[in-house]
């Protein structure tokens, strides 16, 4: 039987591997300092369908860029576009605090809701302050996954920064958000998702860290692992690719892909 | 499909966390993945690095193309004469690759004097990373060598648009593509300013391989252009050099 690795040098993506992307973006053409082409989401979608993602988890681009309950309401109507396929990460920003709980409050039964994403340093709010504690205390009472962006050499989302807000919330489901980006900010989540029992590892950002999926994949149990693109900031056949193409067994690759992150959120998503 | 790689480098020791990492731990995974030529640089600072690449070059059977690193032309015993360099292109191919920050010595024409005459007489590629590059100097030796086969390596997605805008300036500009990982963005620019202008790069052991094989294959460009970027431009510019 040909391997995922095998089908992909063909072209093909292995029929029935799952694919949940669980760190994704949609917008409408926001702008921001890097120059991000734009694609319809229709398109958008096709794209990742043609590399086997079965469905995203996005989160709105406007909401990221200051504008949360306006971004939310629109990536909710994204979720009845493509129903079963976008499912929608709802943003949260301190600054709105009252009206994007009102938000997730109204969506968190609704089956295009998965999660919380929040994005320190774009909300101007740093994760070693307190300032997310009443987003945290609500999502544990709900058991609600919380998504967070993280870069090591960011002062407002440090991962390393976590230890302290972890120690004060151990129950808080995390998803940490690239990894922190760097070889340190990788080694710092690693420790996190060792030392706590619900941080999980979006390996994303581990792309520049100079460490290989083979041996990163090595230093925290397997269902820690969680795959997301950040399309459509990055390309998602980066990610992909990194995956599908690296020497591991295609067990494993179908846990990394899809399986851990339906556990952890304890649903079926596809 | 096969693959060509402009930026393969290696270290003489395995380094942590790194699959693969040492000369033949790197050829290795290039076999496995249908990379089956590659121009290879030494990350090792150590005084005989050029030669240690020059070794593997000369005995891969023609399946690597080394990269010197290339000291401008101050102290002796770091750099090469004219008829040195002259050789390494003649009898080994080589190509050479500048370090503006990291060895602090900036693309400054008045610095490696004439150097750009060689390399732009012989057509031989420069490589430079674009992380340790600054445009307005690249844009001043341009000027004075239009020739000039520039290779930016590591590109990088928050300069995407003054490296594009660069090279719409400039002739004889090229990028690798270990770093083209913003959304859409290898069609996107090759919209812009063509398939001849990319060469496929992997930047192993620093980044794996994966992402940029899977990237070709899976891009909406046509079969030549997926081609050019795979191999075909490797082979113009650095087997050929035409």
């Amino acid at each position: 039987m040909m391997t995922v690795k095998e089908y992909a040098m063909q072209g093909q993506i292995k029929p029935g591997l799952r694919i949940i992307d669980s760190h994704s973006h949609l917008g409408d053409g926001e702008q921001c300092p890097l120059y991000i082409k734009t694609l319809p989401a229709e398109e958008s979608i096709r794209l990742s369908k043609r590399i086997g993602i079965n469905a995203m988890v996005a989160s709105s681009l406007k909401a990221l860029f200051g504008a949360a309950p306006a971004g939310n309401e629109r990536i909710m109507e994204m979720t009845r576009l493509f129903p079963g396929y976008v499912y929608a990460s709802i943003f949260y920003d301190p600054h709105y605090h009252e009206e994007c709980i009102a938000q997730i409050e109204k969506y968190k039964d609704d089956p295009g809701f998965v999660g919380v994403k929040i994005h320190p340093r774009e909300s101007h709010t740093c994760i070693a302050t307190a300032d997310y504690d009443r987003l945290y205390e609500y999502c544990i009472a709900k058991d609600i996954l919380v998504a967070c962006h993280t870069w090591e050499t960011e002062p407002a989302n440090n991962p390393k920064d976590y230890d302290a807000v972890l120690s004060r919330y151990p129950e808080l489901k995390l998803q940490i958000c690239h990894m922190g980006g760097t070889y340190r900010g990788c080694l710092d989540s690693i420790d996190l998702a060792n030392k706590y029992e619900h941080v999980y590892l979006d390996f994303n950002g581990s792309l520049y860290s100079q460490i290989w999926l083979e041996e990163l994949i090595k230093e925290a149990p397997i269902e820690k692992f969680v795959f997301g693109s950040d399309q459509t900031f990055n390309d998602p056949r980066i990610m992909a690719g990194r995956v599908l193409m690296a020497d591991i067994e295609d067990d494993i690759k179908q846990k990394l892909l899809a399986d851990n992150f339906e556990a952890i959120i304890g649903r079926k998503l596809v | 499909m096969v693959f060509k790689d402009i930026n393969c480098n290696f270290y003489m020791q395995p380094q942590p966390l790194q699959y693969a990492s040492d000369h033949d731990s790197v050829a290795s995974v290039c076999e496995k993945n249908n990379i089956v030529t590659r121009a290879i640089y030494n990350l090792d600072k150590a005084g005989d690095a050029n030669d240690v690449t020059l070794r593997y070059a000369r005995e891969s059977a023609g399946t690597e193309y080394p990269v010197i690193r290339l000291m401008p032309p101050v102290y002796p015993e770091e750099t090469y004469t004219r008829d040195e360099m002259i050789r390494l292109i003649d009898n080994d191919k080589a190509l050479f690759r500048i370090h503006p920050k990291n060895f602090a010595a900036p693309m400054y024409t008045w610095l490696y004097d004439w150097m750009f005459d060689i390399l732009s007489e012989s057509r031989t590629p420069l490589l430079v990373s674009l992380q340790e590059l600054d445009l307005n100097d690249a844009a001043a030796v341009k000027e004075k060598y239009p020739e000039l086969r520039l290779i930016i390596t590591n590109t990088d997605q928050w300069l995407n648009r003054q490296y594009i805008g660069f090279c719409k300036h400039f002739r004889n500009v090229y990028f690798d593509t270990c770093n083209t990982i913003e959304y859409y963005g290898i069609e996107n620019m090759v919209g812009l300013i063509g398939a001849d202008k990319f060469l496929f790069g992997t930047y192993m052991p620093e980044k794996e391989p994966y992402d940029k094989t899977f990237q070709i294959l899976f891009c909406e460009l046509s079969q030549e252009e997926k081609e050019m970027i795979a191999h075909g431009n490797f082979e113009r510019l650095v087997e050929v050099r035409a």
